[in-house]
């Protein structure tokens, strides 16, 4: 079945270029996705996780600014604009606030943390009105971007769908004049890593195959092309520790119907993550912040995780948490995983506590249980030893 | 070390030189009285070991003798593993310290550290030295009275017994430092868990913290299930309602119902005309009723007619009848009447002859009563009489028992008196020879007989002439007034009663007994006669008589002349009584008869009137109906009506087929499917939008607050408490492992740090606490306590003589262990063991005398004859000062 969705839709917003008054074929929009608003990053202490839920707020009011600034046509959101279906009214509001910087057409996907479901955050957030530049693209009908280009999202309508959405894109007919831009919310498993998602399939020809200028993609959280014309443009605020390029939007410029687009990531991350697997040898403690090669001042935006790994004596370990209270008093947040790191406290270790007397036969009794059923508690034991000896004055 | 020789001059009390030589091994006892200085000697061998020999102030000054200014003097000579050693020193005036060693000679404060680096003592730096100071040698050194409070090693005294035994054992105890560790680990837990281990502090809030975060998560995560089913539930309104939409269903079952009615009312219009015909039926049918209803009422009115008249005759049959019976009836009630009377008479007079015969009867009895009570009253006047008789006599005897009795008494009396004069009367017997008659007061006496005379009396003696005796005893005279005084009681009471004598009197008083006796023979009899009085005798017998009179008037008026006894008369009046109630019954059964004839008769009469007059009205009734329509007119109304109910009848049939033939079930029933269809399919739609709108109502209440942030938050926090629960309580687990760990390391240091000398403390134990056990502080090495039987007894709480003899033996052990250990140890003892009883103070002198295989002891004592048995050389503190002081060099 096709349908012809010509020119009879109705622009909802000017275009920049009509404003100006000349003839111009050309669309220019930011293309983000993945914003998941309301995320509660509860795995993190609270006074950190209410930073980073701001954070995706006021990364979007970047976006917005962003978008006035570079007076583009339109602001795209390939979907998971929220964390979940059952954000509160709140959230809902302050999302609504984030977007009022910019006056331009938003053109809003649900996806697979936000699906259109009979009760979701898009009918929640019409019944709060939105402003008419704000559409919530959750049925899979053409919208018009002035007369210049025509967008054909596939929403989701619940979190795993086993069909391709966009499929109805390849039957869906335009005006030759139109740009077609083509707007969804999932895998495209043949290109993507095996981890990715199984559910909600997008082909990879689906460029081709729908004759789109360009595929704007959500649901992979880091920046990714995947043909000239179908890109992710992640999530513009990381949000895991994993390294695939968050924290970007992408500037999208089309010139005319069939051109190649050009494409512009920018950066807009308020905070990085990073994670780091480490080998801690006896006395090598230094390396613990040197590693982490971030310049100074941007150390207090960086989210960091350390996995710590190998077998190292009291003093060190006594030494390395000194070393991390440091490093975690200048980083954002810092998570230590140092169940891999192995303490077997060494002849000094226990000289350094008591050469003699009944502390020193204690100790060696616990050093004796390291090999036995409950190794952890007497090497815990010892530790605490350690640092007593030190809390009371060595 | 070994005391040789102790030597002292000016110190104190000692003026003179004192000098305890010849000092040997094993132990010495040195005695002295009290005052005689042996304390005196102990704080010179102090001061010449300890103190500086240019010590001043005070201290100074208490070792000079009382009174004087001179230079006190110790030289104490010793051997130390062998070698001679000499230190003697002089005070205050040119004070000086030489020691003399093998190794050469030292002078002044070089002698004294040398001395103490020999016997490890500490020089005080200030002043006089202090006990802390003193070494091994204060730490065996008991003066009196020091060694209820424990050990008291002193500083120095415990760091050479503690270098020692970490020398042999070496460092296991650890120190302070161990134990400040120990302290704090155990604080550590503490905060953690309680002393059975359960959580508190930190832990237990953590426990609970974790515990509501996984509640409030699981509270959460069923909120969030809820509102993800109300979404589904709300999709599946949603897709049903859409679906009524799409299928048309309303509008088909409004179809449906409109096909179905159109029928309906073609089948209403042939309702219609087949419920015409049932009326024309009905109406028709009733016609014919109300015709066969006239019909019916004639022939009831002339069926009425014929019974009445029917009636009529039996009623008056029955009446003659009645009539017929009146006469006999009366017949029988009359004569009935006469018996009755007949039979009320001769009761009656059987009745009379039954009073008359009972009123003779009584008049017969009335006569022997009152003849009787005569004869009583008679005998009671007789009896009266002859009692007044006896009365009148009685109180004309003035004596009775009494007064009689009180007469025998007064002649008693005089008869005692009589005797009492005789008693004492002069006894003179008169004996003529010739039979002389002899006179007394001129009356005769007769001769032979014994004369008393008690007054003066005069005798003539016949052929003799007259004598006159007066008997001269002094009692006479007051026996005779005795006599006299008895007489005139007598004679004044047979006065008093009219008596002559005593006789007479009993004379009267007999006849007064006997008069008694028969007024109250006399007084019974009338009793007996009349126990309530003559008077009521007489009252009797007036009421008897008057009873005779009227019953004899009565039965005179009755004139009857020939009556029989009352009983023969009395069954008499029973037969007539029984005849009578006979006739009675016979008159009362007639009299009914009559009454029932008399009413059963007007009743006839009645019901023949009644009769008569039904009669009447029927036939009235017949004529005035016939006036209305004749018997013929009704039959034809009736033929009429029968044909008219046919031909609707057939009408009726006709439409009923018709009707039939329309299926007006069927129509009904597709209607009603048509009707309840549309119901159920707009109720449906109504219900489903109605829960869409409830449900998008909860939703938004329960979406309001953000469930997913919420449960999101919730769930970092489980996963940070639990982490936080976890983490500790596995410090908790290592600080009780850390703490128990330490603990029992410490006990086991304690035990092997004190084993070598709780060594040689058990043997010296042993001599007189068999099986006991004593406890050291392994860091102050004193005494904490014993342990018997199991159980531990805290020092303090001892005995004065079990603490007493306690740290003795614990010192004795100690010195034992340091001696061996080539340490120079020495122990003094200033009259110890005040407080061991006999048999104790026997048993702590063996443990000296074992103590002395290794030490040398020496003995301060007061008593020494306590100590003579010891066998151990005894000095005198006497002897010592006829020696010589020696050369101070």
């Amino acid at each position: 079945m096709s349908t012809n969705f010509g020119c009879s839709c109705v622009p909802l917003y000017p275009t920049c270029s009509e404003k100006e008054g000349f003839e111009d074929l050309s669309v220019r929009f930011l293309h983000t996705a993945d914003l998941q608003i309301g995320k509660g990053f509860g795995q993190l202490p609270s006074e950190i996780s209410v930073v980073l839920r701001n954070a995706r707020l006021e990364t979007l009011k970047k976006i917005a600014v962003l978008a006035r600034e570079r007076r583009v046509d339109a602001v795209l959101v390939a979907g998971d604009c929220f964390d979940d279906i059952a954000v509160g009214d709140e959230t809902l509001r302050r999302f609504k606030v984030a977007l009022e910087p910019f006056g331009g057409t938003w053109v809003l996907l649900p996806g697979n943390h936000d699906p259109a479901t009979a009760e979701s955050p898009w009918s929640r957030l019409k019944r709060l009105t939105l402003p008419e530049n704000v559409i919530v693209a959750d049925e899979p009908i053409p919208i018009a971007l002035g007369d210049k280009a025509m967008i054909l999202p596939a929403p989701l309508k619940r979190r795993r769908d086993a069909a391709d959405l966009t499929e109805w894109f390849d039957t869906a007919e335009t005006d030759d004049h139109l740009i077609r831009i083509g707007l969804a919310h999932g895998s495209v498993r043949e290109f993507l890593p095996e981890a990715s998602e199984a559910a909600n399939p997008v082909a990879m020809d689906r460029d081709i195959r729908a004759r789109l200028d360009y595929l704007a993609l959500g649901d992979w959280h880091g920046k990714l092309q995947v043909t000239d014309r179908t890109w992710y443009a992640g999530t513009p605020e990381p949000d895991r520790f994993r390294a695939n390029e968050p924290g970007y939007i992408l500037n999208v410029a089309i010139d005319a119907p069939g051109a190649k687009p050009t494409i512009e990531p920018v950066a807009v991350a308020e905070y990085r993550w990073m994670e780091q697997t480490r080998d801690i040898m006896p006395g090598g403690t230094d390396d613990v912040s040197q590693g982490l090669d971030i310049p100074a001042a941007e150390l207090s935006r960086l989210i960091v995780r350390l996995e710590l790994q190998g077998t190292i004596d009291l003093s060190t370990r006594a030494a390395l948490d000194e070393a991390l209270g440091d490093l975690r008093a200048r980083v954002q947040y810092l998570e230590v995983d140092d169940a891999g790191l192995v303490v077997e406290p060494t002849e000094d270790d226990l000289d350094m506590i008591d050469t003699t007397g009944f502390v020193r036969t204690g100790m060696e009794r616990l050093r004796e249980q390291l090999n036995g059923p409950d190794a952890e508690t007497a090497r815990r034991a010892l530790a605490l030893l350690y640092g007593l000896h030190h809390q009371t004055g060595g | 070390m070994l005391f040789r020789r102790i030597a002292i001059r000016n110190f104190r009390k000692h003026l003179s030189p004192v000098v305890i030589d010849e000092l040997g091994e094993g132990v010495t006892v040195i005695a002295g009285d009290n005052e005689e200085g042996k304390s005196t000697l102990l704080d010179a061998i102090r001061t010449g070991l300890f103190e500086r020999h240019n010590l001043g102030g005070k201290a100074a000054d208490t070792m000079q003798p009382f009174g004087s200014t001179v230079r006190p003097e110790v030289r104490i000579d010793f051997e130390v593993d062998g070698s001679l050693y000499s230190i003697t020193k002089g005070f205050i005036q040119k004070a000086s310290a030489r020691l003399t060693t093998p190794a050469g000679t030292f002078e002044g404060a070089a002698a004294e550290e040398r001395l103490a680096e020999l016997l490890t003592f500490r020089l005080s730096q200030r002043g006089e030295s202090k006990p802390d100071d003193r070494g091994i040698l204060g730490l065996f050194w008991l003066e009196q009275g020091r060694v209820l409070d424990g050990l008291g090693l002193g500083e120095t005294g415990r760091s050479t017994l503690r270098g020692s035994l970490e020398d042999e054992v070496g460092n296991v105890l650890g120190g302070t430092r161990g134990r400040k560790l120990l302290e704090a680990a155990r604080a550590q837990r503490d905060a953690l868990l309680t002393s059975t281990g359960r959580p508190r502090g930190d832990l237990s809030a953590a426990n609970d913290e974790a515990e509501k975060a996984t509640a409030r998560v699981s509270e959460l995560e069923a909120e969030r299930a809820e509102y993800d089913q109300e979404i589904d539930h709300l999709t599946q309104v949603r897709r049903d309602l859409a679906q009524i939409s799409h299928d048309r269903v309303l509008e088909k079952a409004e179809e449906a119902l409109s096909k179905a009615e159109s029928e309906a009312r073609s089948i209403a219009l042939l309702n219609q005309r087949h419920e015409a015909a049932e009326q024309a039926v009905a109406l028709t049918k009733a016609q014919l009723d109300n015709a066969t209803d006239h019909s019916d009422r004639r022939q009831a009115l002339i069926q009425a007619v014929e019974g009445r008249e029917r009636d009529l005759i039996d009623k008056r049959d029955a009446h003659t009848r009645l009539s017929d019976e009146a006469s006999p009836i009366a017949d029988r009630q009359q004569a009935a009447e006469i018996e009755m009377m007949a039979k009320t008479e001769a009761r009656e007079t059987a009745e009379t002859r039954v009073v008359v015969a009972q009123g003779r009867s009584r008049i017969e009895s009335l006569d022997k009563q009152i003849a009787e009570l005569h004869r009583k009253i008679s005998e009671i006047e007789k009896l009266a009489s002859q009692r007044k008789a006896d009365q009148d006599r009685i109180a004309q005897i003035v004596i009775d028992q009494r007064g009689y009795e009180k007469l025998q008494t007064l002649e008693s009396d005089i008869r005692a008196a009589k005797a009492a004069l005789g008693a004492v009367a002069t006894r003179v017997r008169f004996a003529p020879t010739g039979g002389q008659r002899v006179k007394r007061n001129g009356m005769e006496l007769t001769t032979g007989d014994t004369v008393q005379v008690t007054d003066r009396s005069h005798f003539e003696l016949d052929g003799f002439g007259e004598i006159d005796i007066e008997p001269g005893t002094s009692e006479l005279a007051d026996r005779r007034a005795r006599l006299k005084k008895a007489e005139d009681a007598l004679d004044k009471g047979l006065t008093g009663v009219g008596m002559a004598d005593i006789a007479a009197a009993k004379i009267q008083l007999e006849q007064r007994t006997s008069l008694d006796a028969q007024v109250k023979e006399a007084k019974r009899l009338i009793d007996a006669l009349a126990p309530e009085g003559a008077e009521a005798l007489a009252t009797v017998l007036g009421e008897q008589k008057a009873e005779r009179s009227r019953l004899s008037d009565t039965t005179s008026a009755l004139m009857l002349a020939d009556t029989a006894d009352p009983e023969t008369e009395s069954r008499v009046l029973t037969a007539a009584k029984d005849a009578e109630k006979e006739a009675r019954a016979a008159l009362d059964l007639a009299q009914k008869e009559h009454q029932e004839h008399v009413i059963q008769l007007t009743v006839a009469v009645t019901a023949l009137e009644a009769a008569a007059e039904a009669v009447t009205t029927a036939k009235a009734d017949l004529q005035k109906a016939r006036d209305d329509a004749s018997d013929a007119e009704l039959t034809t109304k009736l033929e009429s009506a029968k044909d008219a109910l046919t031909k609707a009848q057939n009408t009726h049939a006709e439409s009923t087929k018709r009707l039939n033939a329309a299926n007006p079930e069927e129509v009904e029933l597709r209607r009603e499917r048509a009707q309840s269809t549309l119901a159920t399919v707009d109720a449906e739609r109504r219900q489903l939008r109605e829960e869409q709108i409830g449900l998008q109502s909860r939703l938004t209440a329960l979406g309001k607050n953000g469930i997913s942030e919420l449960l999101e938050e919730a769930r970092g926090r489980e996963t940070r408490t639990l982490a936080r629960r976890d983490r500790l309580q596995r410090d908790a687990a290592a600080w009780n492992r850390l703490v128990s760990t330490l603990v029992d390391a410490e006990r086991d240091a304690k035990e092997a740090f004190l084993e070598p000398v709780l060594k040689r403390v058990d043997p010296f134990l042993r001599l007189l606490f068999p099986d006991a056990r004593v406890t050291l502080n392994e860091e102050t090495l004193e005494i904490t306590g014993v342990v018997r039987g199991g159980c531990e007894e805290p020092y303090p709480l001892l005995s004065i003589g079990t603490r007493e003899q306690l740290s003795i033996l614990v010192r004795l052990a100690f010195a034992v262990y340091l001696r061996e250990k080539g340490f120079p140890a020495a122990v003094i003892l200033d009259d110890a063991l005040v407080y061991a009883d006999d048999d104790r103070f026997e048993r702590m002198q063996l443990a000296l005398r074992k103590a002395a295989e290794t030490v040398q002891v020496l003995i301060l004592t007061c008593r020494p004859r306590d100590w003579r048995e010891f066998g151990a050389p005894i000095r005198r503190l006497g002897d010592g000062k006829t020696k010589k002081f020696g050369p101070l060099q």
